[in-house]
């Protein structure tokens, strides 16, 4: 197997590791669009393409046409993430190669694959045949693998980037739920912005990141990200939920984390269903309460 | 100009039923509609019917049978012109396969100059078909759309992704898919109700697209609830002593977690 993976960030060479041999693998070689990441990549992969720019549809797709001239491979992986996605649906364009996104498991039969996916916004697992050559989006889970040594070389692939793409960074302001081992998350159960000050505050004392559910960003623009499948998929040791009613779209976005916790005063809200603790209370009794004993110690 | 957006026929995930011995989906029991995105997609097609005039057609594989509700909302909307491939078993197509009717759909009746569609779907949300569309027909393009202004002949095109904000700078012929927060999708009046229901969409075998050998289906062999392992730990606070006791489970969980 000739295996090409996407890597966004660092925190996706373990997790492909994993892929590498559940894929039985023998060639590896990675594609990023950054200089830093690409001599880290290189270390484990057998060849690392560079695209050096920022990401811009067309330019990969000019890369990806460049790579194939000479190169061919059996399986693409990329994370389940927007630029993940893009990047395996324009390989799937140009290759006409299967495709099964959301991926939470692989196993080998005989000479093909047998790949488990989220559908329905997470609420079930299709069960799929896959046959090479496929690409797999994979979602962020449990599985780990120490990354081998490699030393590949890094091929820097030269092709104009879409002249009229711009990229503006995400401003860098410490709240990172992505990588924080505790995210507080707020729904519609906080009724005014001045409430999300508790947030906050828990998100603080406890160490950890602080994010809303899509109504609360997108709506009232309380935040400029959500957790949900339109948003940030995050996976920390413990999500605390708090007004949050857990509609499917969400939850695919921290089904991921170790354990969930979920204040709702609703006793019917779905994410009772899917709570290691449910509190079914009033969140401006409990969160209070929760703030004043932590701060006790 | 002519403006295309493919449109899908989803299951209403947030109306999945599942069958509690086997845990497999009752999809006949499971409503299908337009996708929030797909609507999202329409829209910011009409409103470049009403600042630009352009022309808007739009496309969907299915069977007449169950996509003509579909079709009329399409209508209901405001779109000029609608096409259905006809097809069964669309669910199971592989992603590649439906670019594939797409783009020779676009090859044999286009040329159009803009082509939108929604984002996700609602119920796979696999997010693939635009890219694979832009790939096949070699056009530039801009995904996840959350926000599309025109200045002159210029069009902008703003995606938010996990580290930032892109913005596209495109000139047609060029493809996009939005999101929900492009726009809000018109309601139709009833007037526009009535009036789509007299308006006739052109039905193409798929086979008039891709031969037989080129339609793939995916292989799946069995969809089941996930269900998570979770502890399921409930406790219904009503008095003062409950809120205590909550909040001592918060903190042990916490504590067992390496939170704390």
């Amino acid at each position: 197997m000739r295996i090409l993976t996407f890597i966004e960030d660092l925190s996706w060479i373990d997790i492909f590791e994993y892929f590498h041999s559940a894929l039985e693998g023998v060639e590896f070689s990675a594609f990023t669009l950054d200089k830093n990441i690409a001599v880290e990549v290189s270390k484990h992969y057998d060849k690392v393409f560079l695209y050096d720019s920022a990401f811009n549809v067309y330019g990969i797709q000019s890369a990806l046409r460049k790579i194939l001239n000479g190169d061919k491979f059996d399986v693409v992986l990329a994370p389940s993430s927007n630029k993940g996605r893009m990047f395996a649906g324009i390989y799937t364009g140009l290759t006409k190669c299967s495709i099964v996104t959301d991926v939470i498991g692989i196993e080998r039969e005989g000479k093909s694959f047998i790949v488990n996916r989220l559908v329905y916004g997470g609420t079930a697992i299709a069960t799929i045949h896959v046959s090479s050559p496929f690409s797999l989006c994979i979602v962020k889970g449990g599985y780990k693998e120490k990354p081998k040594n490699r030393f590949g070389e890094i091929i820097k692939i030269d092709v104009e980037p879409d002249s009229g793409v711009e990229f503006r960074p995400r401003e860098v302001t410490g709240n990172d739920p992505t990588s924080s081992d505790i995210v507080v998350v707020a729904g519609r159960g906080i009724k005014k912005k001045e409430d999300m000050a508790m947030i906050e505050e828990l998100a603080g004392i406890t160490g950890g990141a602080w994010s809303v559910t899509r109504p609360l960003a997108a709506d009232y623009r309380w935040a400029d990200q959500w957790i949900g499948i339109s948003g940030l998929i995050i996976s920390p040791k413990v999500y605390i939920a708090f007004g949050v009613s857990g509609q499917p779209h969400h939850m695919m976005g921290a089904r991921a984390s170790k354990y969930v916790i979920a204040v709702n005063k609703d006793p019917e809200a779905p994410i009772f269903e899917e709570a290691d603790l449910g509190i079914v209370g009033d969140l401006y009794k409990i969160l209070p309460r929760l703030l004043d004993r932590l701060k006790k110690g | 100009m002519r403006v295309l957006v493919p449109i899908k026929l989803s299951y209403d995930i947030n109306q999945m039923k599942y069958d509690e011995r086997t845990g497999e989906p009752i999809l006949d029991a499971v409503p299908r509609v337009m996708g929030d995105m797909d609507r999202c997609a329409l829209e910011a097609a009409l409103q470049l019917k009403e600042s630009l005039g352009v022309v808007v057609e739009f496309i969907s594989i299915g069977s007449r049978r169950t996509h003509n509700k579909l079709m009329m909302d399409a209508y209901a909307m405001g779109c000029d012109k609608g096409y259905l491939i006809e097809a069964e078993d669309t669910n199971t197509l592989d992603a590649y396969t439906v670019s594939s009717i797409i783009g020779k759909f676009v090859e044999k009746y286009g040329p159009y100059d803009i082509i939108i569609m929604g984002a996700t779907s609602q119920d796979t949300h696999s997010s693939v078909v635009p890219p694979a569309l832009s790939a096949l027909l070699g056009y530039r393009a801009a995904f996840g759309v959350d926000k599309v202004t025109v200045e002159g002949d210029v069009f902008i095109l703003e995606a938010t992704y996990e580290d930032g904000i892109y913005r596209y700078r495109l000139t047609p012929p060029f493809i996009i898919s939005v999101t929900t927060e492009a726009n809000t999708p018109r309601i139709p009046k009833l007037k526009d109700i009535l009036k789509a229901r007299r308006m006739k969409y052109e039905v193409l075998p798929v086979n008039d697209l891709i031969s037989k050998d080129e339609v793939r289906k995916i292989n799946v062999t069995s969809i089941k609830k996930y269900v998570t392992p979770r502890r399921r730990e409930i406790i219904e606070v009503d008095s003062e002593e409950d809120v205590d006791k909550a909040v001592y489970r918060i903190i042990e969980l916490l504590k067992e977690a390496e939170i704390l």
